[in-house]
C-alpha cells in the first residue's frame, strides 16, 4: 500500500493530468469511449436481486449494445443482444417475466431463455419454409456475477470476470455482500463528464478540504491506497475518540470489530466506485449519459433488517452529491472557458489520476 | 431622423443563426470571449473584500473589491484543477479560498498565497506562476463591466462617444434598488433586435408606451452602440404609464424628465431611462434558443423598487413575449424574414453588420453583400 506520508512520487511516475479538455466535451471522444472502453470491459449492469425469479428479464444498455439479461430456468443469468434475429425488434423494453421462452412482440418469434435458441416461428411452414432456426439463435453476450453484482462484457474475446477482477475481491475488506440486503437505490443526475467524478473519487488530497466537516472524523494522514490491476482500493480509520456519523442503520453483523472504524473507498475499473463502513456497503456507478452528463447509480447494501433512514441518506448524499458532485459540476462548467487549463497535481495524493488516465488511454489508443 | 446609412435596410442573418449550436459556439469564441460584459453594480460591492461571481460569456468570473477599494476581476477557476473558487456572493477579510483542496488566493491581486501540504505534495511548484487568471474591469454609471482578456481593448475606447449621448443622466449618482433575472425561450439576438427596432413601439407597446411621441423618436448608431430618445406626447409626466413621477431623479434636465431613452452597448447590454429610473438589462445566451436577461434598476434612494420593476417589466415582458413567439416559429423549415422598415428597422441591419464583422474578423459588410 502507498501510505500517505510518502514524500515525492511513488516510483518513477510523475503526477500529471494526461487527458485533454476535449475528452470531457467532445461527442467523438464520447463515442470512442462507448465503443473501445465500455464496449470491451466488464460493465456493472444489474444486481442479482433485479431478476429474482427464473424467467425474469431485464433490458440494459452496455455502451452501444442493448442487452437483455435473462435468468434461465436453471437459475443462471445470461445475456443476449436485445435484438430479434428476424428484423431487429427489441425483445423487451422494460423489466418483466418471460418464462421459459422470450417472445418477440413484433412477429411472435420465440427464443429459449436458457440458451437463446430459436424455438418457435409463427406461420413457419407457410412463410419461413426454408428457414433453418438453428442459424437464428439470439446472439449471446458475456454475463457473469460477483458479490451479487451482475457484469456484462460485450467483447466476444472477453477474458472471464474472475480474471478481470483479479485480487480485488480479497482487497476490499472482510465484507460478504451476499449476506447483505439492498436497502436503497438512489439515482442522482450529474451535469458533468463521468471521468471527472472518478478522478474526484481517487483524489486523496480533497478529503481534508472539500469534506472537512463530513469526513473530518477520519484520519486522512493514515489514508492508504493501492492499485490492484486496473482497480483501486483504499482505507482510512476513524481518529481516536472521534464519533462517526450516526444514523439509524444497523451495524453489519459479519465483520470483525476492527473493521467497524474503517472507511474504505474502492474503484472497480472503469466507473464503479464502491465504499464500505460499519453499516453499509455501497456501489455508486457513474453511468455516462453524454459527453457532459452522467448519472450516479447508488446501491446501498446493509444488514438484513436495516433501513436507510433519513439521516443516513442525508449524510451519504451530502458527501457524494452536494460536495463531490457539486465540485465536479463546477469543473465541467469551466471547461469551456478559453482561459482554463489544469495546473500542477499533488505528487502522491493525485498520482492515482495519472494512473487512471494511462489505463483509459491504453484502451482508447 | 438622425441616422444616415446608404446601404438598404435588410435582415442579414440566416435562420440558422438563431437555432444552430455551431453559430452560438462561433459567437462565444469570436465575440463574447473578447468583449465587455456587464457583470455587477458597484452597489453589490460596497465593502472592501466583498465579491460576486458573474459570467462573461463562457468565462465565469470573480468580481471583487480589494482592500484598497479597487474593483478587480479574475477568472473564477482554481489553477489546480478548475473548481470554482467562489460559488456565491460574499465577503473576505483576506483571501479567496478554493473549497476543493484549500488553495488560497489574495483578494487584491489573485496571487496564490497558500497551498496546503505544499512541502509534501507540491514541492517544486512555483506559486508565482499559478495566481488567478486576471480579467479586465471598467466602471461606468455605477455599473461594473468586465472583459475576459487581461489585455482588453481599453474600456474608454469601447464606450467611445456613447456616454455623451445619453442625456443628462448620471446613473452613478443613483442607487441600485432591484435586480431581477428573467429567463426566456428565445435567441439572445432576437431580444437585441427588438430593443433597437423603432417600429414596434406603436403596436406591441400600444398600451404601455402610448404616452410617448413615436413620430419624434430620435436614434443613432455610434459604431456598434446605439442611443435613442423620445419625448412625452404632452400631458403630465406623473400620468404617463411608466413615469409616474413619484420619485423623479433629481439631477435631470427638463428634456430627460419629459421623455424616455433606450440605448445599447454592442453586443448585448441594453439600457433604458425615464424620469424615475435608469435600467440595464444585459441579455446573455444560455443555449441557441434560451437566454437570460439580467435586469438592474437604478433610481433615487427610497424610490419604490417594486413599482419601478413593474414599470420596467411592463414593456420588457411584452418584448419577451414577441421574441418567444418568433423563436418558436424559427424552427419551421419555411421560416424566413421579409422586408424591413427602411428607417425604423435600420438599426437591425447595422447590428447584423457589426456582428458579422466580428464573426468573420473582416470588414463591416455592406447590407447588400451576402455573408459567406
Amino acid at each position: 500500500m502507498t501510505a500517505v506520508d510518502t514524500v515525492g512520487q511513488a516510483g518513477s511516475e510523475r503526477a500529471t493530468f494526461l487527458l485533454p479538455k476535449h475528452a470531457y466535451l467532445d461527442a467523438g471522444w464520447y463515442a470512442r469511449e462507448q465503443r473501445e472502453l465500455f464496449g470491451k470491459v466488464w460493465n456493472l449492469v444489474a444486481a442479482e436481486i433485479d431478476l429474482p425469479e427464473p424467467g425474469d428479464v431485464l433490458p440494459v444498455q452496455v455502451g452501444c449494445h442493448p442487452v437483455l439479461l435473462v435468468r434461465g430456468t436453471d437459475g443462471v443469468i445470461r445475456g443476449y443482444l436485445n435484438m430479434c434475429r428476424h428484423r431487429g425488434m427489441a425483445l423487451a423494453c422494460e423489466a418483466g417475466h418471460a418464462g421459459a421462452n422470450v417472445r418477440c412482440p413484433y412477429h411472435g418469434w420465440e427464443f429459449a431463455a436458457d440458451d437463446g435458441s430459436l424455438v418457435r416461428i409463427p406461420q413457419r411452414s407457410g412463410q419461413f419454409a426454408d428457414t433453418d432456426p438453428n442459424a437464428w439463435a439470439l446472439l449471446p453476450v458475456a454475463v457473469q456475477s460477483w458479490a451479487g453484482l451482475v457484469f456484462c462484457n460485450p467483447d466476444p474475446d472477453a477474458a472471464p470476470l474472475e480474471e478481470f477482477l483479479g485480487e480485488l475481491p480479497q482487497r476490499i475488506g472482510p465484507f460478504d455482500p451476499l449476506r447483505l440486503t439492498q436497502v436503497a437505490r438512489l439515482r442522482v443526475p450529474l451535469r458533468c463528464n463521468w471521468k471527472l467524478y472518478i478522478e474526484n473519487h481517487i483524489d486523496v488530497l480533497h478529503l481534508w478540504y472539500l469534506h472537512a466537516d463530513s469526513l473530518g472524523m477520519f484520519d486522512h494522514a493514515g489514508f492508504a491506497h493501492d492499485w490492484v490491476g486496473p482497480h483501486w482500493v483504499s482505507d482510512e480509520v476513524l481518529r481516536p475518540g472521534a464519533d462517526r456519523p450516526r444514523g439509524a442503520m444497523l451495524p453489519i453483523a459479519h465483520i470483525p470489530d476492527e473493521e467497524r472504524d474503517v472507511l474504505r473507498a474502492n474503484l472497480i475499473f472503469p466507473n464503479v466506485p464502491t465504499s464500505s463502513s460499519e453499516t453499509m456497503w455501497i456501489t455508486y456507478q457513474v453511468v455516462p449519459t453524454g459527453p457532459e452528463t452522467s448519472e450516479l447509480d447508488i446501491r446501498v447494501l446493509g444488514e438484513p433488517g436495516s433501513q436507510l433512514d433519513a439521516e443516513s441518506e442525508a449524510t451519504l448524499l451530502a458527501v457524494l452529491r452536494d460536495e463531490d458532485g457539486f465540485a465536479v459540476e463546477q469543473i465541467q462548467r469551466v471547461l469551456r472557458s478559453p482561459k482554463f487549463a489544469v495546473g500542477p497535481l499533488a505528487s502522491a495524493h493525485e498520482l492515482p489520476i495519472t494512473r487512471f488516465h494511462r489505463l483509459l488511454l491504453e484502451r482508447l489508443a | 431622423m438622425d441616422l444616415r446609412n446608404d446601404s438598404p435596410t435588410r435582415f442579414l442573418l440566416p435562420a440558422e443563426a438563431y437555432r444552430d449550436p455551431a453559430w452560438l459556439e462561433r459567437e462565444q469564441r469570436a465575440l463574447f470571449d473578447h468583449t465587455w460584459h456587464l457583470v455587477a453594480a458597484v452597489d453589490e460591492l460596497t465593502e472592501p473584500g466583498s465579491y460576486v461571481e458573474a459570467a462573461a460569456g463562457r468565462s465565469p468570473l470573480i468580481v471583487v473589491r480589494g482592500s484598497d477599494g479597487v474593483i478587480r476581476a479574475f477568472h473564477n477557476f482554481c489553477r489546480h484543477r478548475g473548481m470554482a473558487v467562489v460559488c456565491a456572493a460574499g465577503r473576505t477579510s483576506s483571501t479567496l479560498r478554493c473549497p476543493y483542496h484549500g488553495w488560497e488566493y489574495g483578494a487584491d491581486d489573485g496571487a496564490l498565497v497558500r497551498v496546503p501540504q505544499r512541502a509534501g505534495q507540491f514541492a517544486d511548484v512555483e506559486t508565482e506562476r499559478w495566481g488567478l487568471v486576471p480579467a479586465s474591469v471598467g466602471i461606468w454609471g455605477g455599473l461594473v463591466f468586465a472583459h475576459p482578456d487581461d489585455d482588453a481593448e481599453p474600456f474608454d475606447a469601447f464606450l467611445g462617444e456613447w456616454p455623451q449621448h445619453i442625456g443628462s443622466f448620471r446613473p452613478e449618482r443613483l442607487t441600485q434598488l432591484a435586480r431581477v433575472r428573467i429567463e426566456g425561450s428565445f435567441n439572445w439576438k432576437l431580444f437585441v433586435e427588438n430593443h433597437i427596432d423603432v417600429l414596434h413601439l406603436w403596436y406591441l407597446h400600444d398600451r404601455t408606451l402610448a404616452d410617448f411621441d413615436h413620430p419624434r423618436f430620435q436614434h443613432r448608431n455610434l459604431g456598434g452602440h446605439w442611443v435613442s430618445y423620445e419625448p412625452l406626447k404632452g400631458g403630465e409626466v406623473a400620468e404617463a404609464a411608466i413615469t409616474r413621477g413619484t420619485t423623479p431623479i433629481a439631477h435631470l434636465a427638463e428634456r430627460d424628465r419629459t421623455g424616455i431613452g433606450a440605448h445599447m452597448l454592442f453586443p448585448n447590454v441594453l439600457m433604458a431611462s425615464s424620469s424615475e429610473f435608469w435600467i440595464s438589462y444585459a441579455v446573455s445566451p444560455l443555449t441557441p434558443d434560451r437566454s437570460v436577461i439580467d435586469l438592474r434598476v437604478r433610481a433615487e434612494p427610497g424610490a419604490d423598487a417594486a413599482e419601478l420593476v413593474a414599470a420596467a417589466r411592463s414593456f420588457i415582458d411584452e418584448d419577451v413575449f414577441a421574441c418567444e413567439q418568433v423563436q418558436a416559429v424559427l424552427a419551421a423549415p419555411r421560416f424566413e424574414v421579409g422586408p424591413l422598415a427602411a428607417e425604423h428597422e435600420r438599426p437591425i441591419t447595422t447590428f447584423h453588420q457589426h456582428l458579422l464583422a466580428v464573426l468573420e474578423a473582416g470588414t463591416v459588410p455592406e447590407a447588400g453583400a451576402v455573408p459567406a
